[in-house]
């Protein structure tokens, strides 16, 4: 039996899954990046290993996807929009609107008969997104974990400025001296969060049902709450829905490898090899591009970074 | 003498005209080499903060000149046809960058509201040369942007092939992109990340409004219940509209943080594009440097394109 797999690198959790031929999801992983995908990459590989299974193809996403495509020998390497809106329509058929928050990012994708129509991203600022909420549920010394639920118990909502990150947490500090319990702050952060994605990422876009949440944010009681409300339609949360995008990464990857007839992945045994990522400024011209540079088994791997292509397209030890 | 002319703002859109004319009048032409991080920097960190970034960047190359050439040229942009207007960060910029600056700035009044011969009269002043003279080269210069900007229409080329001499015809192929924006955005590569050559190498054919016949643009931008009065947002939105036409799989819109105008004009392209059904992509640039944000947002996009028509 062979099996398709998925990494999705992202900023704040790096995710692995294992489909088998029918796309069925039969291993996931999630891991905390916590700054170091390498070290992440890494120590998911090894719990891959101890399954050792028969990859017949791998796919990575996220934006350390092209770190982790050189790791293991990708067949595909894919932007994270197409990769989650391949999953749901996967595990969703009849999806027409995706909400994706991530760690650093949230995205908005609108499908109509199977196809990607619209889609949308969060400019340069994070507000809103899973790391917020992190940091949010650490000043309110409440468990990420308990974060949503303790939102349900709130019979009232307390109106918290939900535009811009910094303001919030100011606002929920001067609500919570004036006294509102916890719950209620909790709730009406979520519904903060829910508008300020709507207004900003769905801005001008028709939400239609069925809408499919996802992404490690879709934990999230309190989160899943407040979008079906301000929606007025169910939301479905898939299964898998925190690893979504590996997901979509190994679906992509079985399509890749039913195009090409063989894949690229390197085999189990890169769970043992040394890898080192370093980085130089490259002195040739005043652009002072920072180069970064692979390393597997002290043989360079890849270079990227530069602009003109004098470091990335030297011919490099595979 | 040597004058230095900034490749920014408006050099993508004049540079032929000005070039012929000062050549004709005698003057020793340096031109700032491309946008490179070193230039970026420059005017960053001379620039006033809330000016937007092709704004900083234009510092950045005027200061890369300053030491190389007796002086700097940089007309004062106003107006170039009757009832239309420059951006206002245009009309000032020669006074905002003036105090920063180590060499001479010349910069005659561009505003032909007044006339040709008001613009003969600024030029002949500036320059120190014979309004005579200044008229003769001034023809000269005219026709030469014309040839420019009819090789560009002609043989679809963006302004950089042109003025290299390029003439390869490049074949409009089945998937065009409309790609709309200023020119200085489209056509600085440093700044928009290769956008072009991004589109090239992935089998797309990028559509700018250089390329199309400029009656078409006009025609275009007067479907709108109002006429724009700023006059490169009515050229954008002029030739979103034109697009449309052309029938291209899908615009990218690339704007710049903080520009005024074309927050507005941002939403009447998302609405023409919503209503005729083609997928729009707005980017917007500023200082970063990191490509992925960029990347991911196209691809996605290009990916998008792909899978709802298929080669």
């Amino acid at each position: 039996m062979g099996y398709y797999l998925g990494l999705d690198v992202g900023s704040v959790s790096t995710n692995f899954v294992l489909l088998d031929k029918e796309g069925k999801v039969v291993w996931d992983l999630y891991l905390r990046t916590e700054g170091r995908p390498l070290v992440a990459i890494e120590k998911g590989l090894g719990e891959l290993a101890k399954e050792n299974p028969k990859v017949l193809g791998a796919g990575t996403t996220g934006s350390g996807r092209k770190l982790a495509g050189v790791l293991i020998g990708a067949d595909v390497i894919k932007n994270e929009i197409t990769a989650h809106a391949v999953a749901a329509l996967a595990l969703v058929p009849s999806v027409q609107t995706v909400l994706e928050i991530g760690g650093q990012d949230s995205k908005l994708i609108i499908l109509r008969d199977g196809v990607v129509t619209d889609f949308a991203m969060n400019t340069v600022c994070a507000a809103g997104t899973g790391s917020f909420l992190d940091h949010q549920a650490a000043r309110l010394g409440v468990p990420i974990e308990e974060f949503g639920k303790l939102a349900l118990k709130a019979k009232e909502e307390v109106r918290i400025a939900g535009r811009c990150a910094v303001f919030a947490e100011s606002d929920m500090i001067h609500k919570q001296q004036m006294g509102y319990p916890t719950e209620e702050i909790v709730a009406g952060l979520c519904s903060a969060l829910v508008r300020n994605y709507l207004n900003n990422v769905g801005k001008g876009k028709e939400l239609l049902p069925t809408v499919v949440f996802q992404g490690g944010v879709a934990a999230n009681l309190g989160m899943r709450r407040a979008f079906e409300k301000a929606l007025g339609t169910k939301v479905v949360v898939p299964e898998y829905y925190s690893v979504m995008g590996a997901v979509g990464a190994a679906l992509l990857a079985k399509e890749e490898v039913a195009n090409t007839g063989r894949s690229k992945f390197k085999g189990m045994n890169v769970a043992n090899w040394e890898n080192e990522a370093g980085s130089f400024e490259c002195p040739h011209c005043p652009n002072q591009c920072e180069i970064v540079e692979i390393k597997q088994e002290g043989k360079v791997i890849a270079r990227w970074g530069d602009r003109c292509g004098r470091w990335s397209n030297v011919e490099v030890a595979v | 003498m040597k004058l230095g002319i900034p490749r920014a703002l408006l050099y993508y859109d004049h540079a032929p005209l000005w070039s012929t004319l000062l050549e004709g009048l005698g003057f020793e032409l340096v031109i700032s080499p491309p946008t490179n991080k070193a230039i970026l920097d420059l005017g960053v960190n001379r620039a006033p903060d809330e000016a937007c970034l092709p704004v900083k960047i234009c510092y950045g190359h005027l200061a890369a000149l300053e030491e190389k050439v007796d002086a700097l040229f940089l007309p004062r942009m106003v107006s170039e046809r009757p009832k239309t207007f420059f951006c206002p960060k245009l009309m000032g910029l020669p006074d905002m960058v003036r105090p920063e600056l180590a060499a001479e700035l010349f910069s005659p009044l561009v505003d032909l509201r007044r006339g040709k011969r008001e613009l003969i009269r600024q030029l002949s002043d500036t320059l120190d040369r014979g309004q005579r003279q200044v008229r003769e080269a001034l023809g000269f210069a005219e026709r030469s942007l014309n040839r420019f900007l009819k090789k560009m229409q002609e043989e679809k080329l963006t302004p950089l092939e042109a003025l290299a001499g390029r003439s390869l015809r490049r074949k409009a192929s089945q998937r065009q992109i409309g790609l709309l924006g200023h020119p200085y955005l489209l056509y600085d590569s440093f700044l928009n990340m290769g956008l072009i050559s991004f589109l090239e190498e992935r089998g797309f054919f990028p559509l700018t409004a250089q390329m199309l016949p400029p009656q078409q643009i006009q025609r275009c931008a007067e479907k709108l219940p109002k006429k724009l009065f700023w006059s490169m947002e009515a050229e954008i939105m002029g030739s979103a509209i034109a697009f449309l036409e052309e029938q291209v799989m899908g615009i990218i819109h690339i704007s710049s943080f903080a520009c005024g105008p074309d927050a507005m004009i941002g939403e009447l392209i998302s609405l023409r594009a919503k209503q005729s059904g083609t997928p729009l992509l707005e980017l917007n640039l500023d200082e970063q440097t990191g490509q992925a944000g960029l990347q991911t947002r196209l691809e996605a996009f290009l990916d998008m394109l792909q899978r709802r028509c298929p080669a």
